[in-house]
């Protein structure tokens, strides 16, 4: 059925006609998008209904979040969040907690109300968002204080440390005996970090990962995309625990009819050289993974790479003069492999994405592009740099003449700036981390994803940072390198589908792409830029059906 | 608790982790009761002859010469689990008595052993393999250079591979440096023998000629104080670069480890003491000044007995 929606104002990403109030739509495709007095040679051909239910609003291309883990995500979604920054999910906003005093309440709260059947056995109470700077020192203690009863976990927002109680450790079966003091387990205080951590988490897999927990999270998950108003992800990289379950799981959860989005699946490179491959044999298989292709779900000819290790962890690779504290950072693949890895993928035609985070991984990345225009040149090829933490504007200019990408988590200036200003790496390289503005003055395709869980999947909200860089102290780091709204906006939409590879199909409002919407009570164009994050998301269309978004 | 100890193999890439690897895995007589943890089983090109048999997910081997071989894939935690739980699975494996680990190229010594002090494991010892045609290139590395320093600096022992291609190469360096091409290269290494008693916990050193060092043992015979301790070590001469073992002071026994004028010394427990048959001390010195060392050594270390 030919469904005419109009709008208070519709902003199409399309720069040959910005802005329109109308869009007909029909079996999940935009026929026409304009004014309806222009749309009268479609309109009198058929039956049509006009849909006004979007007449007060303000009609963007679906949002597109081109980097996230849906698999991370199913693991962090059923814990309860305790966070020193706001986390708006569907099932209610988790407004910050930034003191000890606050955590402490809502982990009582969190703990009473949880309401289990059996008094002598509650089940165990898992919490994520914990940071030591906002919430003060953590321990067994201070965890046995809300229950003696309840196993309690509370994991560090890095997710690369927790803390226990004692029901908790009971639980766990964690064997004082067995465990020396001092080996990444401070076992006094239920600390558990680093290495400890891989033990802690062995023994917590059993709740961490039980399949129904897990398909649980994968339902949260899907109502957190859709709340963030996308109708389009990307998930870099599919494989990260497990290929075949990941990709099995996602296939049955994130396919069907309720599923107002899809997928990019972008493999994990490691996963498919694993078992002894050769990289002939692992670039054949990364092709062949179109076979598996569903309505929603596409493999393409993409693949996930490593350079340097994790930013909220200061592992980035750095040039000079490197971190305050002469720590070095580390590689997540050896350059040489890196390279050799990138050629085989290269000379097969696809898009490498790589996850770089310092300007030292960033400058391997770089090395290894110019090296492969070198050997075999390729227009379009899309190589794109994938978070984006430290870069220095040479490197801008070096990745615009090489035809790279820059898909950036903005997020860390917002979260990481002020730390990184006052132990890390200095104020000047910490205020220009997401050096943004300079990319989009290069001309080279930039966008902003979230990197869900390290950031909230909420594309206004990483617009909001791109536009304001006003990080979690309130200060603005490096105004230079603001986004306009209008920049930003391109970062979600149009810009993402590019990443992504879908950009015939979707990141904009014009005849013959799929009819994906983002409706919006406000227009993120016209209202203050401070606003943009808080602007209320009404639905999303995808394919044509609309999904309302219940007011949380 | 009885703690599996964790040997390391590392060093950057071609310098001959795999080539090392693969010979004790092929080996005849291996160690016994040896698990070999590495990165990828493709790394290490096991011809189908040498596996006797697989764990159903694949992650776990039995070879025939009675080695077991595990991945480790991402998660070191992970495979030593497996490693637990799969390797009865596998006959011949009753019991894991020592691992070696293949360290990633890009590892640190330093980071990697402490993530072998998981539970029921600790770390024995870092080798760390130095390619000698290639290293001085890596040195001036922009990306890795400081990396494969400091891989060196870190490292307990350090094997020299490829001398044949570079025979003049010399590593600074104050560590005992082995080489590879040594036919005991493991036994020497790795001090693990495939019959007889079990040896002590402490890595003994070798009368092996090392690149331009030569070694000497002593066994402690009567117990003697930390302040007597540190005079002996004080008056060594200034080629014995490196004093390594263990000690017996008052009513406990001490790890001690000098590199040149630093002096470390720290307690054991209980259990690994347990299996020290006795306490000993390994001084490695300069070549050349072997004559005086041993001299020093009978003059002012009276009471301890050469090996």
């Amino acid at each position: 059925m030919l469904t005419l929606f109009r709008a208070r104002s519709i902003i199409t990403m399309n720069q040959s006609m910005p802005r329109a109030t109308s869009v007909l739509v029909k079996d999940g495709l935009i026929i026409e998008v304009g004014e309806e007095e222009n749309m009268l040679p479609w309109l009198k051909r058929e039956d049509y209904q006009v849909d006004e239910q979007f007449a007060g609003k303000i009609i963007c291309p679906g949002f597109i979040d081109p980097h996230l883990h849906p698999s991370m995500a199913a693991v962090l979604l059923p814990m309860e969040f305790i966070t020193a920054m706001r986390w708006k999910l569907p099932w209610g906003t988790v407004e910050p907690s930034t003191s000890s005093a606050a955590f402490d309440e809502r982990m009582q709260l969190l703990h009473t109300g949880k309401n289990d059947g059996d008094e002598n056995q509650p089940e165990p109470l898992f919490i994520w968002g914990f940071h030591q700077l906002w919430h003060g020192p953590m321990n067994k203690a201070r965890i046995n204080a809300i229950s003696k009863t309840r196993p309690i976990i509370v994991w560090h927002r890095s997710f690369h440390e927790l803390y226990m109680n004692d029901a908790a450790m009971q639980m766990a079966q964690m064997d004082a005996k067995e465990i020396k003091q001092g080996d990444q387990i401070d076992i006094d205080n239920g600390h558990f970090f680093e290495n400890g951590l891989g033990y802690a988490i062995q023994r917590l897999n059993p709740w961490i990962l039980a399949p129904e927990v897990y398909a649980e999270g994968l339902e949260r998950l899907k109502k957190v995309v859709h709340y963030g108003g996308h109708t389009s992800i990307g998930d870099l990289a599919t494989g990260l625990f497990d290929f075949e379950t990941e990709a099995t799981t996602l296939a049955n959860l994130l396919e069907g009819a309720d599923v107002p989005f899809r997928t990019r699946l972008v493999a994990h490179s490691a996963r498919m050289s694993a078992g002894g491959k050769t990289l002939a044999e692992a670039v054949e298989k990364a092709e062949g993974l179109v076979d598996r292709n569903s309505h929603r779900l596409h493999f393409g000819k993409h693949i996930k790479m490593f350079s340097d290790g994790a930013f909220f962890s200061t592992l980035a690779q750095l040039q000079e003069p490197g971190y305050i504290d002469g720590h070095h950072g580390e590689w997540l693949t050896p350059p040489e492999i890196l390279e050799k890895n990138v050629r085989a993928y290269w000379n097969a035609g696809f898009q490498i994405h790589v996850h770089v985070t310092g300007d030292l991984g960033l400058e391997l990345a770089i090395d290894v592009l110019e090296k492969m225009q070198f050997e075999r040149p390729r227009f379009n090829h899309g190589y794109t740099f994938e978070h984006f933490g430290i870069s220095t504007p040479e490197q801008i200019k070096r990745i615009k003449a090489l035809g790279g990408q820059i898909s950036a988590n903005a997020y860390y200036l917002h979260e990481l700036s002020d730390i990184y200003a006052k132990d890390a790496v200095g104020y000047e390289r910490a205020s220009q981390m997401a050096r943004l503005a300079t990319a989009f003055r290069e001309g080279i395709n930039t966008t902003v994803h979230s990197d869900f869980t390290m950031a909230p999947a909420e594309p206004l909200n990483s617009a909001w940072v791109a536009v304001n860089r006003v990080n979690s102290q309130g200060n603005i780091m490096c105004p230079e390198e603001c986004l306009t709204p209008e920049q930003a906006l391109q970062a979600i939409t149009i810009n993402a589908a590019q990443v992504i590879g879908m950009a015939s199909i979707t990141g904009s409002i014009r005849a013959g792409k799929k009819a994906d919407f983002t409706v919006l009570d406000e227009d993120p164009l016209e209202c203050d830029p401070m606003h943009i994050g808080d602007i209320n998301i009404h639905a999303t269309v995808f394919e044509g059906k609309v999904f309302p978004i219940a007011k949380i | 608790m009885k703690k599996t100890p964790i040997t390391i193999i590392g060093g950057y890439l071609g310098a001959g982790k795999t080539t090392l690897i693969n010979s004790i895995l092929t080996s005849p007589q291996p160690p016994k009761n040896l698990a070999v943890l590495v990165n990828d089983f493709g790394d290490i090109n096991l011809d189908a002859q040498w596996i006797k048999e697989k764990t159903p997910d694949g992650k776990v081997i039995g070879l025939t010469n009675g080695c077991i071989c595990c991945t480790i894939g991402d998660d070191l935690a992970q495979a030593l689990e497996n490693l637990r739980a799969q390797s009865d699975q596998i006959a011949d494996a009753s019991s894991v008595e020592h691992i070696l680990l293949e360290a990633s190229g890009v590892a640190s010594p330093h980071k990697l052993k402490r993530q072998c002090t998981y539970p029921g494991y600790y770390p024995r010892a870092a080798f760390v393999l130095v390619d000698a045609d290639n290293y001085e290139k890596y040195c001036l590395d922009k990306f890795v250079g400081y990396l494969v320093k400091q891989q060196v600096d870190e490292a307990d022992y350090l094997i020299l591979s490829k001398q044949d291609l570079a025979p003049t190469f010399k590593l600074e360096t104050s560590q005992p440096v082995l080489v590879a091409q040594n036919p005991n290269i493991f036994s020497t290494a790795f001090d693990i023998h495939s019959s007889g008693p079990k040896k002590n916990v402490a890595p003994v050193e070798t009368q092996t000629h090392a690149h331009g060092f030569n070694s000497s043992s002593l066994k402690q015979s009567k117990n003697l104080t930390l302040s007597e301790l540190e005079n002996l070590c004080r008056q060594l001469p200034k080629e014995v670069h490196r004093v390594k073992g263990h000690v017996q002071i008052e009513a406990q026994t001490y790890l001690l480890h000098r590199v040149q004028r630093r002096l470390a010394v720290e307690p054991i427990e209980q259990d690994a003491r347990n299996s020290l048959t006795s306490n000993q001390l390994v001084f490695i010195y300069l070549d050349y000044a072997q004559q005086s060392v041993e001299h020093h050594l009978r003059l002012h270390w009276q009471h301890w007995q050469q090996v």
